[in-house]
This record gives C-alpha cells, structure tokens and sequence, in this order.
C-alpha cells in the first residue's frame, strides 16, 4: 500500500499538533514513529484514521485522500488507536461479529473470522462477557482483534502494549512481527518506548514537536555494539578491526569494520585487560533520539 | 446500496441491543411502570369523580365522553415520557461516541457517518417507543377495563405520539452532536426543551395574549388534544370538550416533523464533520 502524507497541518486552537509533515510508507515490514508525549505521533495516526482532519495538507491512501472518501481510503486498514473502549453493553463476541458485518464477511465466514482474530491475540477466553466489564489489557486486545478482522493489508496501531502485562506485551509484539512480516502486509505503530521500537521495527520515524525529526532504516546486521564494562577503563579509540565511537566511562559504543566478528572485539579487550560485563547489538536509535527530541 | 443497507440493518440491531440491556433502558422502565400503575391506579379509583376534576363541564356525561377525559388525562402524562426517554437515548449518542472513545474503532471502519448515525438514530427511537409501549398498554388496558372499548382517540393518539419520538429523539441528537461530553448534552436538552421553551411561551402569552404554535413542546400537545381540546395557555385556559380538528392535527404533525427533519439533518452535516481528539 503507498501511504502518502503531505504537509499536514492540524492545530488544535492555537496549538499546532503537525506542523507540516511529509512522510511517504511505501515498503512492508514493521515502521514505528517513535517520540514523546505530546510529539504529534497519535494526532498523525487519527488524520490517518479519519479521526480527526488536516487543518491543511492531507493523507492519501493508494491515491486515495482519506478526509474526502474515508470509507474506500480505509477499506483495507485496520487500527487500534489510543486506549479502545467498547460500546459497554455487547459481548466481545458481538462487537467483532459487528466489525466483520460492517467489513462485508459473508454470514457464513463470520464465526470463522471471529475464531481467528481471537485466537490470534488470546481474547477467546471472554469474548462472550460484555465489554464494560473488561480490564485495560482485555480492551488492548480485543481493540487489536478488532483491527485485524478481514486480514487488512496496512495495519496502524498507537502505543499497542500499552496498559498490557508482560505476557501481554510479548504476544502483542509478537502478533505485530507476525503480521508486518508477511508479504504484503505493513504495519505502522507509534510507540515511546525505544526498546520495542528496536525489537519490532524496520523502520523508525522520530516524531518531535509535531514533525519528523529523524527517519530511518534499522538494519539488524547493524557493525555497532553495546559494550557494558565492570570498571571504568582507559582504552584507546582506534583498534584494530574496530573503533570506539562513544565512550560513557562503563558503557562504550563500538563500530566494528565489515569482517570484524564481535569475538574479535571481546579478544581484543581482554587482551588489554579490560573486564567485559555484557556485549550486546546496537543501533542509534538511542542517540538519534536523545539528539532529536531535547 | 444493499452494503449500506445492511450496514444499516446491522447497525441498527447492535445499537439496539446496546441499549435494551442499558441502565438507563431498566431506568426508565422501572419510571414508566411506576407512573402507568399510579396513574392505573388513579383512574379505577376517580373514575366516578371525573367530571368535578374539570371545572365548566357538564356532570351528566356520556360514557364515550368520559373516556375521551380519561385519554387525555393519560395522555397529559404520555407527553413528558417520550422527552425524558429520548433524553437518556438520544442525548448521550453521538456525544458519548467522543466522551467514552467508541469513536476510536468505529469512525475508522469503512462505514459511512452518515449510516452510523441513522443506524443509531432508528435504534433509539424504537428503544423509546418500547418503554412507551408500556405505558401505553396500561392505558389501553384501563379504558377498555372500565369503558369496554378503545375510542378512536386512543390510536390518533398513539399515531402522533410515535411522530413525535422521530422528532423529540432527532433533537436529542441534534444538541448530542454539537458536545464531546455527555452531561453538557442531557443539560442542554433540559434547558432547551423545559426552559427556553417555557420561556418563550411565557413572553409570546405576556405580550401577545398567543400560544406559539411554532415550539416543539406545543405542537406535541396535539397528543392529547384529540382527546379534548384544551388550550394549555397560561394565562388562558380553554376547555371544548371537542377532539382537536384535522387542521389543528395537520398543522401540528407540519411542525413536529420540521423539527425532525432539520434536526436529524444538521446533526447528519455535524456529525459527518465531527472530530475525535
């Protein structure tokens, strides 16, 4: 799907939630706009939704702009946007059973659809109590079945795991890798959680001050390391095979050179005499954040 | 066209059930019986006395005539319940869909605004026409009780009481659609309906010695005028003991309507252009 955003603007009053984004999804996979509260992240999502409308610019999907034919523009996404809550007096099972109609199942594919979407993110266990009494976690992920009723090809989900237990978050993120890696199939998540938007993301779009501050590619056969050291230690920048690119006294930040192999490294500090505490993969999300959202 | 349409239809049933297993449904069913026993209870009781309760009008009267009191004495009631019913249905509908975020997973859905929301409306009206329908079995239970016979009245009555609930229940929905916070809209309702109305009524009776025809709660008075045709002016009482004239009926089903009509339409402009924030 070619989603397409151009120089939105949405202010709230004399507040401006976007200011002038331009953003273009075109690939598969998993992309994450990562950012504060308050960044414009979850108003990006709602012009995208039809939840709320550009002030000026506007969103396109496949062609489509979504505040002039929201119904066509929308008919193959799903979404769970900010905390989902439910018309309180129907069961799971109806609201779903609802969603499918709306999204034209035939009759006879309903409780197979129904089946499905519960089963994939574990909400089978209540879907016949009604939806006032759920818990937080329970809504998280019928709002999730929800969005996956008619298997859509471009997913948008705010803040997924939010409110949701360990297990919860685990089998969320899972369900999202699942999906975004299918072909075909995108997904757009918001997140302010940098770790999961590394464990998930193809993609990392920061948002800051209602604009895109930083937009790239994670690659997972990334040359940086996380290097965690017992005691603060003298060590020289330039080694051979790898270099030090940051140096936080405990915590160093190693890029290796393509060929380089992270037991390289780890024999290369031993030999200087520098006691290892963790070595782990790393990507500069961390610091492209720090340094984009102040 | 059959997608909408059963979209529609589809709509209209969950919304439906979403309503009938609502504490505001038992609420007002609990109020309804509460007021159909009483009144029950007064008619068995008074019926004898019926006439000493309407000053200027003969105390010989035929059965027929006594029964047309009785209707409009019911009917009196009858004219507040479809206000109060569609207060608690109508007025939480669009601005609830903002307020407790139901709005966040149906407006992305490929469903046309303009179908949820008439989805919604049908099912509120009939939620309000069944706690109506309470009532109004009572009623008719009492006067063929006691006078053996539903008058004609009764179903005129019925027939003008349902276009109301079209009308009252598109204006809840009218005034529901301009707030994102439902307790602004019930007040709102209120105050319209029971203030500003009254107020006018009061002004155009002071000045001009004249009921305005043209407010919703007047014309909706025609429900109990086919009964007997008394002028609820106030500073004016008039009692004709005449069921109102097809005139006044067509006039005042005009007027109702119109209020339906604008109202359910400037909330369809409203609610096709309402954010969720």
């Amino acid at each position: 799907m070619d989603i397409i955003l151009k120089n939105v603007i949405k202010k709230y009053g004399s507040k401006t939630a976007l200011d002038g984004v331009n953003l273009e999804l075109n690939e598969g996979g998993v992309t994450c706009l990562l950012g504060p509260n308050g960044a414009g992240k979850t108003t990006m999502l709602k012009v995208l939704t039809n939840l709320t409308h550009p002030t000026s610019g506007y969103a396109s999907i496949d062609g489509i702009k979504v505040h002039e034919n929201p119904q066509k523009a929308l008919m193959r996404v799903g979404s769970l946007v900010e905390q989902p809550e439910f018309y309180p007096y129907l069961r799971g099972r109806e609201i779903l059973d609802f969603i499918c109609r709306i999204r034209g199942i035939p009759k006879n594919k309903i409780t197979e659809e129904i089946e499905r979407v519960s089963a994939l993110t574990g909400s089978s266990g209540y879907l016949d109590r009604k939806a006032g009494g759920y818990s937080r976690g329970m809504k998280q992920r019928l709002g999730l079945a929800c969005s996956l009723v008619s298997d859509p090809e471009f997913l948008i989900l705010d803040e997924p795991t939010f409110g949701l237990d360990p297990r919860g978050m685990k089998e969320m993120r899972d369900v999202i890798r699942e999906f975004g890696s299918r072909n075909g199939k995108s997904v757009l998540m918001s997140t302010h959680l940098v770790s999961e938007a590394r464990e998930l993301c193809d993609r990392i779009i920061i948002f800051n001050n209602g604009n895109v501050a930083d937009d790239r590619h994670y690659r997972s056969d990334d040359l940086l390391i996380k290097v965690t050291l017992e005691t603060e230690s003298q060590i020289m920048e330039r080694h051979s095979g790898f270099e030090v690119v940051e140096n936080y006294g405990r915590t160093l930040i190693l890029q290796r050179d393509s060929g380089t192999r992270t037991s390289d490294i780890i024999n290369a500090l031993q030999a200087e005499g520098i006691l290892i505490k963790f070595v782990e993969p790393y990507n500069d999300i961390e610091a492209a954040y720090m340094s984009n959202v102040k | 066209m059959n997608r909408t349409l059963s979209q529609f239809t589809d709509g209209t049933s969950y919304y439906f059930r979403n309503y009938y297993r609502s504490r505001s449904f038992f609420l007002m069913l609990i109020v309804t019986l509460l007021v159909s026993s009483l009144l029950t209870y007064f008619s068995l009781k008074y019926i004898g006395k019926l006439p000493k309760l309407f000053p200027g009008i003969p105390t010989n009267l035929s059965p027929a005539l006594k029964e047309r009191l009785l209707g409009f004495l019911w009917a009196l009631i009858l004219l507040d319940l479809p206000v109060f019913a569609s207060v608690f249905f109508g007025s939480p509908a669009i601005s609830g869909e903002i307020e407790n975020k139901t709005a966040y997973h149906i407006f992305p859905l490929p469903i046309a605004r303009g179908v949820l929301l008439l989805s919604k409306y049908l099912a509120a009206v009939l939620i309000t026409l069944s706690v109506l329908l309470i009532y109004l079995i009572f009623q008719g239970g009492v006067l063929l009780y006691i006078f053996g016979a539903l008058p004609i009245n009764y179903f005129s009555s019925i027939g003008l009481l349902v276009v109301f609930t079209f009308s009252i229940v598109a204006f809840t929905f009218l005034v529901s659609s301009i707030f994102n916070r439902n307790t602004y809209a019930y007040i709102s309702v209120f105050l319209i309906y029971f203030l500003v109305f009254e107020a006018i009524n009061v002004i155009s009776e002071f000045l001009y010695k004249t009921t305005p025809f043209y407010l919703l709660d007047n014309a909706a008075d025609i429900i109990s005028k086919v009964y007997v045709n008394a002028g609820t002016g106030l500073f004016s009482t008039s009692l004709s003991i005449n069921a109102a004239s097809s005139s006044e009926i067509f006039s005042s089903v005009l007027i109702i309507a119109i209020y339906g009509i604008i109202s359910i339409v400037a909330a369809l402009i409203i609610f096709q252009r309402k954010e969720a924030y």
